[in-house]
């Protein structure tokens, strides 16, 4: 009985996400129009084929990122530099993470020893 | 790595290619760290690439040769200096009168160099330094921990190579559960009574 | 043809689910933990793809010349899933040592057996 419900819910779960793909997939924003485009003039100038007035972050960080950081990769300009709070925290997961590991097997292996004694 | 009484071949072709290996894995994962700016990579991912010559190591000499050849000691307390190594690199910033982790001295250099884009590259190689040392000490850690060879006599996992102190904690557990003991044998007699009034109901 | 990637890291986080409320063997469910943190990291990076693009990274050859720097996809989800895996990576690794220590206190990794809080 529990494991109908189990697999059940998780069909549901898994119609549902279907769905939820096939909906943003339809609703990407169009950024060009790939029809009756010739490739040599696409590959020359592509800002001409641009159909999109992008106005998110991700437009603001590209656009100002090789006069504000000099660095020609952009993903490395956005860990390190425009979002860098974000990677001081994640080092400190991955010392916490290590440290935790050493304390909890090496405390295992103290009591085994002892509970052996005695 | 030997099985029972010497399956001495397979010994032979996996140390020749953790030999042939381990140079390039060390040199690909020092460039990919390196080169972090310029190229596709950073400092996380050069870190696992060379954190995985220790993992050939072990897979072509053992572990008791891995262990001499790197000390986990040293790794442990290098994983330490490389995070605070981090948070100096962002101190920088407010001993300059800005804010913290600001990118400082930005126009050192033109785009695509080496040394390019001031302190990005250098918490970059921080990162690095850190993942590498990190995940090389996890790696060992919990390698130790599979049984040793019955050939090896002297085999010493990286645990207790670095045994800490008597934790005061530890013997107030002991008193906590000694004194709980005696609560733990009356349930066996309460069960035994219980089944006492079972027999008697029948 | 993005919608495969979706689908795909739907299907596998649904997996991982799958295997966290079914299985009796600890470690496969520390497995299957792993495997919805990869499917989650898959759609957070193809949620970023713009179609025609390539790598958001400056070409030295057309920085040289000119050329205008060709369309880029997204930069920011490929730089937050960097975190994520290492968030991934450490959450196993603390897991599986959690993991060892039921071991040696109650001698069998079966969740039928560790259920009770012994003395």
């Amino acid at each position: 009985m529990k494991r109908t419900l189990t697999v059940m819910s998780l069909l549901v779960i898994l119609v549902c996400g279907i769905f939820a793909g096939r909906y943003a997939y339809d609703n990407i924003p169009v950024t060009y129009d790939g029809r009756e485009v010739s490739v040599v003039d696409l590959y020359n100038n592509p800002t001409v084929y641009d159909e999109s007035n992008p106005d998110g972050v991700a437009d603001v960080i590209v656009k100002e990122n090789l006069e504000k950081t000099m660095a020609a990769n952009n993903v490395a300009a956005v860990v390190f530099d425009f979002r860098g709070y974000d990677t001081l925290g994640e080092s400190f997961i991955l010392l916490t993470a290590i440290a935790g590991s050493f304390v909890i097997l090496s405390r295992g292996h103290k009591k085994e020893e002892k509970g052996g004694e005695a | 790595m030997k099985f029972k009484d010497g399956i001495k071949e397979q010994n032979v072709i996996i140390k020749c290619g953790a030999d042939k290996f381990l140079p390039f894995a060390l040199t690909f994962g020092i460039y990919i760290i390196l080169f972090g700016t310029v190229s596709p990579g950073g400092g996380f991912q050069g870190g696992v690439c060379v954190a995985s010559g220790a993992l050939l190591l072990y897979l072509g000499y053992g572990y008791n040769i891995a262990t001499k050849a790197i000390n986990t000691e040293v790794l442990r307390i290098n994983e330490a200096i490389g995070a605070s190594l981090y948070v100096i690199l962002g101190l920088l910033g407010i001993a300059f009168g800005l804010n913290f982790a600001r990118n400082i001295f930005f126009d050192m250099g033109n785009v695509g160099d080496l040394l390019s884009a001031g302190t990005i590259t250098f918490m970059g190689y921080a990162v690095g330094y850190k993942v590498l040392c990190g995940v090389g000490f996890l790696l060992l850690l919990m390698l130790g921990l599979l049984a040793p060879d019955p050939d090896d006599a002297d085999a010493v996992p990286a645990l207790e190579a670095a045994a800490p102190a008597e934790l005061p904690l530890e013997e107030t557990a002991n008193a906590v559960l000694e004194s709980a003991a005696p609560a733990a044998e009356a349930v066996p007699a309460a069960a035994e009574a219980a089944a006492a009034v079972k027999e008697e109901a029948e | 043809m993005i919608i495969v990637n979706y689908i795909a890291s739907i299907i596998l986080i649904v997996l991982g689910l799958y295997a966290v409320c079914t299985k009796k063997n600890l470690i496969k469910v520390v497995l299957g933990l792993g495997i919805v943190d990869y499917g989650v990291n898959m759609l957070i990076v193809s949620l970023g793809f713009n179609d025609g693009g390539t790598a958001p990274i400056y070409q030295m050859s057309d920085l040289l010349n000119g050329v205008a720097p060709h369309f880029f996809v997204d930069p920011v989800p490929q730089a937050l899933t960097l975190t994520s895996i290492v968030i991934g990576a450490c959450v196993d690794a603390m897991a599986l040592s959690l993991v060892i220590m039921i071991y040696r206190k109650y001698k069998s990794i079966n969740a039928d057996d560790v259920r009770r809080l012994h003395g």
